[in-house]
């Protein structure tokens, strides 16, 4: 693998650090422009309900309270943008119809020209409801054929996949494990709240919409279908986000749509910005799983047959299901080499606010489960967990069997031996350490999780490269940036490939009207996917400048190279001429010439390279309290090349730090349809003071098919930390909590029913 | 009454500003003087975004009433550096690459000064107790508690500077 | 929907000001002072803020009776100050230490947190194991209640609508008490409502409990006293199995109930836990005052 690069690998600080320190960046919830009304949404108190008539002739009297919108009239995003694929799954995508499905489902929205009337002109409004019968936990509404959330019944997706001769392999285990595992649903709560935006649809029948969106381009063609626009007459914007981890990918139910309408109807812009008690209460979270996982092994700890029942709660309506319960299949059965496998999945709708993507999609959940059952089986069979690992990951060479992708980098030995080393696993393990009523132990877990969705989704990635007559260069790309830092990694990618520096080279906001088709920013895609067509483009750009420089300097365009500032011949390098007297050359000075290297890429990725990662974690617990404190924390993640060292290791810590939070403090309370912890008092997030320190470990695979032989890292980094908290807990309790959250109370329980 | 007439110096600059009784001194910076560096992210003093300095101390602005600002000194994220040179907090978080979506930063930065104003020597302790009121989904908090012990390093060495 | 829109904000400079204002609004009047209570719950219908902040009620003062401290006294000076370094009245500067947060405790006050009265709060329990009385205002006279009898509901006082709290005073304390304030969150994250909380003062001869204040909260509709647990301590033997009665003894004197943070039960279990780790921690500082 090469190391002498000049950018790449340079834990580079980040291009729009200043814009942010002075607080000069400008978020959704920022912005305003001229003229713009305010808008408000009036949302179901009821669980369940057909909104029978909506009375708003009080508003007539109001000249302030400038336009109203229906659900009848807006329609709903009901899938992802998979379904753009067909005429017929597109035209299910819109959802119009007048049943409100959760508490906080949106009625319809009204735009004004302050906050203050459009709040007051919702009071203003008779709704008359028809109440339906609510169903709220999953395993009832999949039974229940007499009440219907949505018309096609109360199961939004099955899967049921068998691998092998799953009987045969329960039969050739010497152990069998049979357990159940459930998660919570956790929320992404990122700083700014989800989600705000302004739509404004101008007198020429084109839209402006300033969105946070994950997903500028299939946005784009979202709202085209819903305001029934050509795709070029809608122009998304997207400007610096305060987080997403998921919470945007898409359209937010309620929002971008709404405001679009209003302002359509109001010929005027519409501003509408979540409360942060909406966001928990109306916007999407993460899918609870309840995983019935039967594994069969040898005595040497080798998986023979595995045997996985999930049930996902969907909430009152399905946008990501299917992808969160296929990555949920194929992450489950990526992980470990298993012969024999049966897989029931089933999404379920509930009258519960609804789900959606959420950091590592269905990994998280599915790993919780099959990483807590790994250290069962190890504990029974006296082997150490770290070896019962090692000896079933499917690694370098293997073929995983849902996309049939083949292995081509493998750093999860280093992971698992350099994490083991980190936390002093040999040394500590077993080891219970006691003092007062409080014990500690360690625990571990691996994951391996893929990078994008090309094999799966629509996944298209593009850039444009463009040099100016100065040298500098304009690099175009609608690579969302939620706080990833994408954008830095790109630009060092192009900043290597082109030999220019990164001063040098500017890279464009995100705007669909000149950033041309990008799949979005997620799925641990952007710096890969991105990352490939950047490389591509300038790639491209150089062999444009080549091809011109070669006629220039009657030589071959193949020997020539870029390198400080010199475009030489490498074969005879006195044959060269400074990139800046040739781009003024050709670009102004020549006036035959006169045009502009620019260089281009468009396409999908090839595959979805794995990244490997291994969560050691040490607690303690107050065997009085049942309370659990993380004190110490190593996480090592093959990347396969890291891009800026600096930007992974936010990745770690910050991945780390969520999922301890999903493992211990993290979960959306619903009770009979209502969210009881609708605000960070009961949601909690961990401070500054709560974390342990955490040790991110880098290591470096080389993908080949990556850039610069990078992978993924976004989702990898929370997805195996609560069931390294779980076994942890395990160790030094040997109590085994197999429901997140794990509270201090089923803790104390779980010691207290030992005694 | 109604409507009060208030006086509030903000980043050394006064203004007289006209207030609603239960307008908070977030909603005024931001939507009256144009302010925006200071954030919502819950308007019930969870999550911190909205730290500011009153009178030199971190207080969360959307728990208190503009009017209640009268006559003291505010002092936001854009009042910190002097015309372009950054304030050793600001330019420590750009060297340590101490923030990623940046929503929560402007809040975290005016936390951390009152401390480095108080404290020139404070421990990793002391930096992460006075983060307490401050969320961050991101970066989980580690490069913030280095870039602000960076900043008191670099302050002390000014410092010390100074009196040679 | 329910808006806070008062039309009027006032700061009165002294107290007749501060009476003609609550007369003209009466049960419409809410008092501010740091208003980290009263900017969260935004009560509808409040039509006139009164800031009391300029009337001269931040203080913490020795007096020959004690300690006096100012109803508008931010929390941070209860946490910094000197005056409650010392011991028994640390207790006081532990619990203020213990509440919310160091930008929150810039901000509220003790006044403010005494009347919002959550049965979870902190500084009440330290104040009411201090035996503190609340110095009460009306437009004709004046009262004092012993702080116990303060608190009378869930964000319920004895306070009548024309009356305000001037001052809290903490009486001389025998400097041979131990006390100790304990506060269970949810996995001792940093900022967080009281599971449980407890604040205990012991005074001791020898092993022998002279007197002893255990002080609860968060596990009944106020802040309370667990008189029984208290009662039997009295004359006892400080040893490992008393306080472990005494301990089981406070836990069933409480009422507390199932919430979002945690069951009645588990609350009930941790009330013993942390009286008798609290009652323990008083011992040892007993008996380093001792020596």
């Amino acid at each position: 693998m090469k190391t002498d690069y000049l950018v790449v690998g340079k834990s580079i600080p980040r291009i729009d650090n200043i814009e942010k320190v002075t607080g000069r960046a400008k978020y959704a919830i920022d912005l305003t422009v001229n003229d713009m009304l305010y808008a408000k949404i009036l949302r179901s108190p009821h669980p369940h309900a057909r909104v029978v008539s909506v009375n708003a002739d009080a508003l007539k009297e109001n000249p302030r309270v400038r336009a109203i919108a229906t659900i009848e009239e807006v329609p709903k995003i009901a899938g992802m943008w998979f379904s753009l694929r067909t005429e017929k799954a597109r035209k299910k995508l819109y959802l119009k119809d007048d049943i409100v499905r959760f508490i906080g489902d949106p009625v319809l929205a009204v735009a004004a020209d302050d906050e203050e009337t459009a709040e007051k002109a919702l009071s203003l409004i008779d709704v008359e409801y028809e109440i339906l019968p609510p169903l709220f936990e999953p395993l009832e509404s999949m039974n229940r054929g007499d009440v219907a959330i949505h018309k096609g019944g109360n199961i939004a997706f099955r899967v049921s996949k068998i691998y092998g001769d799953p009987e045969k392999g329960f039969g050739e285990a010497d152990y069998i494990f049979e357990n159940e595992f459930n998660t919570s649903r956790q929320k992404h709560a990122p700083i700014e709240p989800v989600g705000s935006c302004i739509a404004s649809y101008e007198i020429d029948d084109t839209v402006v919409v300033h969105s946070s969106t994950q997903l500028p381009h299939w946005t784009q063609i979202y709202i085209a279908d819903i305001l029934e626009l050509p795709v070029n007459r809608v122009r998304i914007i997207k400007p610096f986000t305060g987080g997403a981890f998921g919470a945007r990918c898409g359209i937010i139910h309620g929002l971008e749509a709404m405001c679009c309408v209003l302002s359509r109807k109001a010929a005027r812009p519409v501003k509408m910005s979540f409360t942060r008690e909406e966001d928990f209460e109306a916007t999407e979270g993460r899918h609870p799983f309840a995983v019935k996982l039967k594994t069969g092994v040898t005595k040497e700890g080798i998986l023979t047959a595995h045997s996985i029942d999930i049930v996902m709660d969907v909430g009152g309506y399905g946008t990501h299901h299917v992808g969160v319960l296929a990555d949920a299949l194929s992450t489950g059965l990526g992980l470990y080499r298993c012969p024999n496998v049966r897989f029931e999945g089933a999404c379920v709708f509930t009258n519960k606010a609804m789900n959606g993507a959420m950091r590592g999609y269905g990994n998280p959940q599915i790993n919780f489960a099959q990483e807590s059952q790994m250290d069962i089986i190890a504990e029974r069979l006296g082997i150490d967990p770290v070896e019962l690992r090692l000896r079933n990951y499917r690694g370098l060479g293997e073929i995983d069997p849902v996309f049939e992708d083949t292995i081509k980098s493998d750093g999860m030995k280093e992971c698992l031996r350099r994490g083991a080393e980190g936390i002093q696993w040999a040394e500590k393990r077993g080891k219970k350490e006691v003092e007062g009523t409080k014990v500690r132990g360690i625990g571990m877990s691996c994951l391996s999780h893929g990078t994008g969705a090309s094999l799966a989704l629509p996944d298209p990635a593009s850039a444009i490269v463009m040099f100016n007559s100065d040298c500098s260069v304009n690099l175009v790309t609608a690579a969302a940036d939620d706080g990833q830092g994408n954008r830095t990694g790109l630009l060092q990618i192009a900043s290597e490939e082109l030999g220019i520096p990164m001063e040098q080279i500017a890279i464009s906001p995100t705007d669909t009207a000149t950033t041309p088709l990008d799949g979005g920013t997620h799925g641990s895609r952007q710096t890969y996917a991105g990352g490939l067509a950047v490389r591509k483009a300038a790639a491209d750009a150089k062999a444009s400048l080549f091809t011109i420089a070669a006629r220039f300097l009657k030589t071959d365009a193949k020997d020539l190279n870029l390198k400080n500032g010199l475009i030489y011949n490498t074969k005879n390098p006195s044959i060269s001429v400074s990139l800046s007297d040739f781009m003024r050359k050709i670009e102004i000075e020549d006036m035959s010439v006169n045009e502009q290297i620019i260089g281009h890429s468009t396409g999908v990725a090839s595959g979805m390279p794995t990244t490997f990662g291994a969560n050691f974690a040490e607690v303690e617990v107050d065997t009085e309290t049942g309370e659990v404190r993380v004190i110490n924390f190593v996480s090592a993640f093959d990347v396969g090349k890291a891009i800026n060292p600096a930007n992974v290791e936010g990745q770690i810590v910050g991945g780390a730090i969520m999922g301890i939070g999903f493992a211990l403090t993290e979960e959306m309370v619903t009770i009979n349809g209502k969210i009881r912890n609708a605000g960070f008092r009961d949601y909690r997030l961990l401070r500054a003071c709560d974390v342990p320190p955490v040790q991110g470990i880098i290591v470096e695979s080389d993908e080949p098919t990556g850039p610069y032989g990078a992978k993924g890292i976004g989702e990898a980094t929370m997805i195996g930390v609560p069931a390294a908290i779980a076994n942890a807990i395990y160790d030094a309790t040997k109590v085994r909590i197999k429901d997140l959250c794990i509270t201090q109370e089923k803790v104390l329980e779980g010691l207290r029913s030992k005694e | 009454m109604g409507k009060l007439r208030i006086m509030i110096t903000v980043n050394h600059q006064k203004h007289e500003v006209d207030v609603e009784p239960y307008e908070t001194l977030l909603d005024v910076l931001r939507n009256k003087l144009g302010l925006m560096g200071t954030k919502p992210g819950c308007r019930e003093g969870e999550c911190g975004a909205c730290t500011v300095n009153l009178n030199g101390k971190a207080v969360l602005s959307c728990l208190m009433l503009a009017a209640q600002a009268a006559g003291k000194d505010v002092l936001t994220i854009e009042g910190l550096q002097e015309g372009a040179r950054l304030h050793p907090l600001q330019e420590a978080f750009v060297k340590n690459s101490a923030l990623q979506c940046g929503f929560c930063t402007p809040g975290m930065i005016m936390a951390s000064k009152p401390l480095l104003d108080a404290n020139p020597n404070p421990s990793e302790k002391d930096v992460r107790d006075s983060l307490t009121n401050n969320l961050c989904r991101c970066t989980g908090y580690k490069v913030i508690v280095d870039a602000v012990l960076d900043a008191a390093k670099s302050v002390n060495k000014k410092g010390a500077h100074d009196e040679n | 929907m329910a808006y806070f829109r008062p039309k009027e904000y006032c700061q009165p400079s002294n107290i007749a000001e501060f009476f003609d204002l609550l007369s003209k609004y009466q049960a419409k009047a809410r008092i501010i002072a740091g208003g980290t209570d009263l900017l969260v719950q935004k009560p509808f219908g409040t039509e006139c803020l009164i800031d009391i902040s300029g009337l001269g009620l931040s203080y913490i003062k020795k007096t020959d009776s004690g300690i006096h401290i100012g109803a508008t006294t931010k929390v941070v000076a209860l946490e910094n100050s000197p005056l409650l370094a010392q011991n028994p009245f640390a207790v006081l500067s532990e619990a203020a230490h213990a509440m919310a947060g160091p930008t929150v405790r810039n901000m509220a006050t003790i006044g403010g947190n005494i009347c919002n009265a959550s049965p979870a709060a902190d500084l009440p329990i330290a104040l009411m194991v201090l035996n503190a009385s609340v110095e009460i205002m009306g437009p004709g006279a004046s009262r004092s209640l012993p702080i116990g009898e303060f608190f009378v509901n869930v964000n319920k006082t004895a306070l009548k609508d024309d009356e305000f709290v001037l001052e809290i005073r903490i009486p001389r304390s025998p400097r041979s008490a131990g006390t100790s304030f304990l506060k269970l969150r949810r996995h001792q994250t940093a900022v967080d409502l009281a599971l449980v909380n407890t604040a205990v003062s012991v005074e001791k001869t020898g092993n022998i409990c002279d007197n002893v204040k255990i002080a609860l909260g968060a596990v009944a509709k106020t802040a309370i006293y667990a008189i029984e647990a208290q009662k039997y301590l009295i004359g006892r033997k400080l040893d490992p199995e008393v306080i472990k009665s005494a301990a089981k003894i406070a836990s069933d004197e409480s009422q507390p109930i199932n919430d979002i943070r945690g069951s009645a039960d588990y609350r009930r279990r941790m009330v013993e836990v942390l009286v008798r780790r609290a009652i323990e921690t008083c011992t040892r500082r007993c008996q380093l005052w001792e020596n």
